[in-house]
């Protein structure tokens, strides 16, 4: 409870830097927080990456294994994706069962990464009805600093577009490039009492009312999009969103030379 | 999605039409009842195309576990849930994680509606079961929930409404019914406050253009505004015995200083529960 | 969608390669982090009461409440004969002087405003046109015909603007909404709606019949009937009950009559039984009803109590909280149980008095005839169950 008593103090602060257009670590409502990525940090995955944006810390790590596919869909691969709130990163994470708040994350992100066709699993088929490659993307959240959803798609595409098949290992030829086409980012908005801010750290995500996840393609098109928090958005509230996603999205492209190689 | 599935075409050679006969803007046929559970506090079903879904309502009750309470407010517990034998191959029974997902939502969104600081230290749990699917779950559990809270008399701002559209072969068009939904290229569902126009559910997966995004919600926005006009109907149908229109004056009207109006226990007499002239429904 | 139905099919172990391993499932829950009350835009008013009276706004503020509408009939609930209902339920008086507002909504609204006097900060900014004039006029929509009362409103519908909202409705702009399923009524310039379904929330000075849940060390946990529970600790008792010794004065399962002393903000209830009347009940039975079919049952004047009281010659006790105790011959218990229920469900029909007579007379009848026909030595249990399958026939008949 005493969470709630600092969260209305802090609110108010908040809302009242907002008028002037600022934000408690300095940012104005559209910038987003510094963003720093590393890959292929961990050796034994077939692909990595750690992104640290503002306090944000996330590993992802992306493993290739052999398997059969779904029966509806003989002739692709299979993406799954999945997070790990892990305790050490928060104290209001717990060990235990995936609570909702992890399930969320990691769909969303699988969403991005699957709406986009970041993969195409066509080509991740060995021999249709019988063995195709399994993807699976593991989230690590090593510290929770507020906006998940942004880090963790990142650090997810990121070490997608680094990752090896090791078909050699599994007897399939040589090991090759996993094949990577286009590429999501998503950009997270929340609304407080007097306006919109980009790229929420904790204490805005705590204080904020309403939160809306938007993943665009290198285009601008939108691929996924998750409200999230228990307020109400309207329809200026959200078109607003979107363009200042397409608009940041398309910054951190640049700056991250993304899907340059 | 992606057209792993036949090939047959979604959108008719008119350029007017789907292959169902709709319109593009236009909804599936959508019926709900208010009040069809005994034991739940409130309830109510429906059917939209060929979803069947079921919605009941138990509470403001007390929280189990204790810790999950919070001292201030009511917390709202949505579960949404698919019958084993609601998909065409048979789901094993429990939640999934596109289930919590979608409860999490769903309860997101009815947190915003309900009063909940009316109820501090409670629980308002909503159920929906989904016994038969035909795109659009989410939505059509959402909406008969709606129903259901009211049904159970919880304070609320609003009924909330659902609905999805989307794109398939190109058109952006409104309510996805299942084929829609796995052969075409977006999804958007969303729930709408109707009288502001708020969102309190909305996501997307698929591709859209900004413009496209902007027609699929506006799709939603008006669709909501007639699936809003259904979920009051549901409710007027089940208490309309009680509607007074033709109140003629049976009673005198309520005089302050009159003994037997003040020993009437509860209520000014002309907030009684007398009823219309006509029995009727 | 494709990707669902793979995540679902991949919960289920299914054919995907190496599915993850399943988790233990033992753990509970995380405690949920605190979400921030968002809206800006409105207040709802009343605080639980079923009785549809029109809420009197909240604290006095420095001008004073300038009128307002009547506490009006609190709800008195039943109490044994021969008692008239004491505590502070005359028109025109507020209950138990002070603030009976357990709830945030006063605050929260203060809080918004310039900190001014009371829960009317809204209403100054419409030019205080309210408070001076005593309370009496209601301002309405020009052409808004009086018959537009009474009428069944649903969540969100508009009962106009410049109106004063009271019980189950919210204010948003200068806009009164309704906030729950109910009737609209308007009363002393108040349109409130009354809700035809929902839980007892306790009210102070309330009378309810209880049911102990649970011992505690120092209290007997009293269910109510509603999501709260209400411990009754030994002092609000006539016994001097002392530690361990609590389970020979009362114990889980008892039915107590007990008044309602405060509810808080967070909803803690506390409850006394000291008081001309409040007691254990011994012997007899309890039944549930919607609480907001109180009023029906007991009807005005009390006059549908009465009638049942008369004709089932049982004594009954109505608590506001919807539980009603009753004691009588197992005939006469029967008979009552079967027309409280016919109460609850037609308590929305015209007559309803003189059909629950005639319903009474008609089992009564029955139940003649059946014991002309039989001799004495009956078995009292197959009298029983021809009692209850006529009772539940003729409520069949009635549905129909």
């Amino acid at each position: 409870m005493e969470l709630d008593v600092v969260s209305d103090l802090r609110k108010d602060y908040i809302n009242r830097l907002f008028s002037e257009r600022k934000r408690i670590d300095g940012r104005t409502p559209e910038e987003l927080r510094p963003v720093a990525v590393e890959t292929g940090v961990v050796t034994s995955a077939c692909g990595s990456c750690r992104v640290k944006w503002g306090e944000t810390d996330v590993l992802v790590g992306v493993m290739v294994e052999q398997g059969t596919p779904f029966p509806d869909t003989p002739d692709r691969g299979v993406l799954v994706t999945n997070a790990e709130l892990i305790p050490m990163a928060s104290p209001y994470f717990e060990s235990g069962p995936p609570r909702p708040e992890s399930i969320e994350f990691a769909r969303v992100v699988d969403r991005g990464i699957r709406e986009a066709k970041m993969i195409d699993l066509a080509k991740m088929c060995i021999k249709p009805k019988e063995k195709v490659y399994l993807v699976y993307v593991d989230m690590h959240v090593l510290d929770f600093g507020g906006n998940l959803f942004d880090a963790g798609l990142l650090g997810a595409t990121m070490a997608l577009n680094s990752a090896t098949v090791p078909a050699k290992r599994f007897g399939y030829g040589e090991d090759f490039k996993l094949p990577v086409e286009h590429w999501p980012i998503s950009i997270t908005s929340v609304k407080i009492e007097n306006g919109l801010l980009v790229d929420p750290n904790l204490d805005e995500e705590r204080v904020a009312e309403a939160r809306l996840t938007v993943t665009t393609d290198e285009n601008g098109d939108v691929r996924a999009m998750q409200k999230g928090l228990v307020g109400k958005l309207s329809f200026e509230d959200v078109q607003s969103i979107i363009k200042t996603s397409q608009r940041c999205g398309a910054e951190l492209r640049k700056r991250l030379k993304l899907g340059a190689d | 999605m992606g057209g792993t599935q036949s090939e047959h075409k979604l959108i008719n050679a008119d350029g007017r039409t789907r292959y169902d006969g709709r319109k593009f803007d236009e909804l599936r046929p959508l019926s709900i009842q208010a009040g069809v559970l005994k034991r739940a506090d409130g309830s109510a079903y429906v059917e939209w195309g060929s979803n069947k879904v079921l919605a009941a309502v138990y509470g403001p009750r007390e929280v189990h576990p204790r810790h999950m309470q919070n001292s201030a407010r009511a917390i709202v517990q949505a579960r949404y849930n698919m019958a084993a034998f609601s998909v065409g191959e048979r789901k094993r029974p429990g939640p999934d994680r596109r289930s919590v997902e979608i409860s999490k939502i769903i309860s997101e969104a009815f947190t915003s509606v309900v009063f909940v600081e009316q109820f501090p230290r409670t629980t308002v749990d909503v159920y929906m079961e989904v016994l038969q699917a035909d795109a659009g779950t989410r939505c059509a559990g959402l909406t008969a929930a709606s129903v259901a809270l009211a049904d159970a008399g919880i304070p609320m701002r609003d009924l909330l409404p659902s609905v999805a559209s989307g794109k398939v072969e190109g058109v952006v068009v409104c309510d996805l019914n299942k084929d829609e939904d796995t052969c075409g290229e977006a999804d958007v569902p969303c729930a709408i406050l109707p009288r502001t126009g708020e969102f309190l559910l909305l996501q997307m997966d698929g591709h859209l253009t900004y413009d496209e995004l902007m027609q699929a919600m506006e799709y939603n926005r008006r669709a909501c505004k007639i699936i809003n006009e259904v979920q009051k109907e549901a409710l007027r149908k089940k208490y309309s015995i009680i509607t007074l229109e033709n109140n003629v004056m049976k009673e005198e009207k309520p005089a302050e200083g009159r003994p037997e109006d003040r020993d009437q226990i509860g209520r000014p007499p002309e907030s009684r529960l007398e009823p219309a002239q006509q029995g009727g429904a | 969608m494709d990707e669902d139905e793979k995540e679902i099919m991949e919960d289920n172990g299914g054919k995907a390669g190496e599915p993850p391993a399943p988790r233990d499932r033992g753990k509970g829950p995380c405690p949920p982090l605190p979400t921030p009350v968002g809206p800006k835009d409105e207040v709802w008013r009343g605080r639980g009461t079923q009785d549809g009276s029109c809420e009197k706004p909240a604290q006095p503020g420095p001008e004073g409440t300038g009128g307002g509408p009547t506490e009006g009939e609190r709800p008195k609930g039943d109490l044994p004969e021969g008692q008239e209902p004491e505590r502070g339920g005359e028109p025109g008086q507020m209950p138990e002087g002070g603030n009976p507002q357990p709830y945030r909504e006063g605050r929260y609204e203060q809080s918004r405003r310039d900190g001014g006097g009371g829960g009317r900060g809204r209403d100054r900014r419409d030019g205080g046109y309210e408070r001076r004039d005593g309370g009496r006029q209601e301002r309405r929509e020009p052409g808004r015909p009086p018959d537009v009362d009474r009428q069944l409103v649903l969540p969100g519908d508009d009962l106009g603007t410049h109106v004063r909202g009271g019980f189950g409705t919210y204010k948003d702009g200068e806009s009164v909404y309704a906030a729950c399923l109910g009737i609209r009524s308007t009363r002393d310039g108040f349109v409130s709606v009354i809700p035809l379904s929902g839980k007892y929330i306790p009210k102070r000075g309330d009378f309810v019949v209880g049911k102990v849940a649970e011992m505690t060390p120092s209290a007997w946990v009293i269910d109510l009937n509603s999501p709260y529970v209400a411990p009754l600790p030994g002092s609000e008792t006539p016994w001097d009950a002392q530690f361990g010794e609590a389970s020979k004065y009362m114990t889980v399962g008892d039915t107590v009559l007990v008044e309602i002393r405060d509810i808080n903000e967070i909803g803690r209830v506390s409850v006394t039984m000291m008081g001309p009347n409040l007691r254990k009940l011994e012997g007899g039975q309890t039944i549930d009803v919607d609480a907001t079919k109180v009023p029906r049952l007991i009807g005005r004047g009390g006059s549908m109590i009465g009638l049942l009281k008369r004709l089932t010659r049982c004594h009954i006790i109505v608590g506001q909280n919807g539980r009603i105790w009753l004691d009588g011959t197992v005939e006469d218990v029967t008979i009552a149980l079967a027309a409280i229920k016919k109460i609850e469900r037609d308590a929305h029909k015209l007559g309803l008095t003189d059909a629950v007579a005639a319903f009474i007379e008609g089992m009564r009848k029955e139940l003649d005839e059946k014991r002309a026909k039989k001799e004495a030595g009956d078995d009292a249990r197959e009298k029983n169950a021809v009692l209850q399958d006529r009772a539940e026939r003729l409520e069949v008949q009635e549905e129909e």
